[in-house]
């Protein structure tokens, strides 16, 4: 079989646009504050228990998996966003020779899916139950919590702790900690292991010469599990898919729920998703902007760990 | 023919049309799958169901006919020109016998990556000769207020560009 490399080489065109740092938005962010869930499909937990319960979503007929968006307001076209989910085609602006007949409005995002009932507040669009040190279900007003159960994945995440611009200072799950991409797994790390980072002391416990010590994604999920965290040791690296789950594309700066994932940089985390044809690559996804991009595996980078809720 | 003339004209066809006819690349052994076989069914009617999003999509692009989705040209439209596309293809009769198609929102859309694949990062015997065309969501892009989300099938990327650029359309519904 002959395999011919594609001509367009794609470029990550990203460290260009996070470069810029100032937020300029014609929509203001959502304030975060904690919704109690709509009647239709309100998860039933016993705060009392130790135990975290799964409670099936019936936001639908068929068992869906799938988040909305967190986008609950429109574009207008050409350009521009409006507070609402309204949408105007701005006829002045548009190219020479475009026009525009019939609704822009009815397809779009915000008037589709459950989040279109969400109003002012994005967290809607999301089942998020924080949870304790030992793996305990928490109150949504909790102010102390070590990781988050979203109810829709069956995803249960890593929350970070101490964004002070200082690398880990003995927390392990230190937000400004960044690793390198390293995947020992051959099923699943695109022909090529990485770059287990043995001389950046970027993360908390760093030892020269010491392996087990690096900053790489697959070394501190192996020190997490070691340590334990949430009452759990299987926690791993996401996919991209799984972790794409986690992004808000109604806010920016950070695209995450940051009234649940605190202290999230607004830069890339990484998944554990080789890019297909790109053996010195993995697909990371930036919490600044939501999209997602291939990167060298040698670059640093931050992480969070997830793990299956396994189902009592 | 040998491989080598072979790979020779469908260079020379990819200079000359500008379209990506680069062979998709799998990396079957090495990365894990994302869009596994079994989780979709085919149908006659020319649409596909995913059992793990409950979500039903027309096989081909928007402007693509055929049993295998080899017939016609892709429609390509700006994002305005997508957003009304849909509701007069569902006025004029829909698709397969549904009038409730819609643009899929960025999440949506991203569940279709095939992520060991790339030119195209698709199932290729699911959505049978998918081009690597960009996609365009229905969701806008917060940042960039002139920007609407899009998903790049060379390579699988969900990402952003400017609503006025023209980009292809795969219709998708809910399965009541």
């Amino acid at each position: 079989m002959c395999v011919i490399k594609t001509l367009k080489i794609r470029v990550a065109l990203v460290s260009v646009i996070t470069c810029l740092g100032l937020a300029f938005s014609g929509c203001s962010k959502h304030e975060a504050t904690v919704a109690e869930v709509g009647e239709d499909g309100a998860p039933q937990t016993d705060s009392t228990s130790t135990m975290v319960p799964l409670t099936k979503v019936e936001r639908t007929k068929h068992s869906r998996k799938l988040n909305d968006t967190g986008i609950t307001w429109g574009g207008n076209y050409p350009k521009d966003i409006n507070y609402e989910c309204t949408a105007l085609v701005n006829v002045d602006q548009l190219p020479d020779g475009e026009t525009v007949t019939g609704d822009i409005l009815a397809q779009q995002d915000c008037a589709n899916g459950w989040d279109k009932t969400a109003g002012e507040n994005g967290l809607a669009a999301y089942l998020y139950k924080k949870i304790g040190t030992k793996g305990e279900l928490l109150a949504d007003d909790a102010s102390s919590w070590s990781c988050v159960l979203d109810e829709v994945t069956g995803l249960v995440w890593e929350v970070k702790q101490d964004a002070d611009g200082e690398y880990g200072k003995g927390v392990l799950n230190d937000a400004d900690d960044l690793f390198m991409w390293y995947n020992s797994n051959i099923y699943n790390n695109g022909g090529a292991i990485g770059n287990w980072n043995s001389q950046f002391d970027q993360c908390a416990g760093y030892e020269a010469g010491k392996p087990t010590t690096y900053c790489n994604i697959e070394q501190f999920a192996a020190r997490v599990n070691e340590q334990g965290l949430c009452g759990a040791n299987d926690w791993r690296i996401p996919s991209r898919p799984e972790l794409e789950s986690l992004v808000n594309f109604g806010q920016t700066m950070p695209a995450i729920e940051n009234a649940y994932f605190r202290d999230t940089k607004n830069e890339f985390y990484w998944s554990n998703t080789p890019v297909a044809g790109f053996k010195g690559s993995a697909w990371a996804v930036s919490f600044q902007f939501g999209f997602s991009a291939p990167l060298p595996r040698d670059n640093s980078r931050h992480v969070r760990l997830v793990r299956s809720y396994v189902s009592q | 023919m040998s491989t080598k003339s072979n790979s020779l004209v469908l260079l020379l066809l990819s200079l000359l049309s500008g379209f990506a006819l680069a062979e998709q690349n799998c990396q079957t052994d090495t990365i894990a799958a994302s869009t596994p076989l079994e989780r979709f069914k085919q149908s006659e009617d020319g649409t596909v169901v995913d059992a793990d999003t409950g979500l039903m999509w027309r096989e081909c692009l928007e402007g693509v006919t055929g049993a295998s989705c080899d017939e016609g040209e892709p429609v390509a439209l700006t994002w305005a020109g997508a957003l009304t596309y849909v509701p007069t293809l569902n006025a004029n009769g829909g698709f397969a016998g549904y009038s409730d198609w819609r643009l899929p929102n960025i999440r949506e859309l991203s569940t279709l990556v095939e992520l060991q694949c790339s030119n195209p990062a698709m199932n290729v015997v699911v959505f049978e000769n998918a081009p690597s065309t960009h996609v365009w969501a229905s969701s806008p892009y917060h940042f960039y207020t002139h920007y609407s989300w899009y998903v790049d099938f060379s390579n699988g990327a969900a990402t952003y560009d400017e609503r006025i650029v023209s980009k292809t359309l795969r219709l998708v519904r809910d399965i009541k």
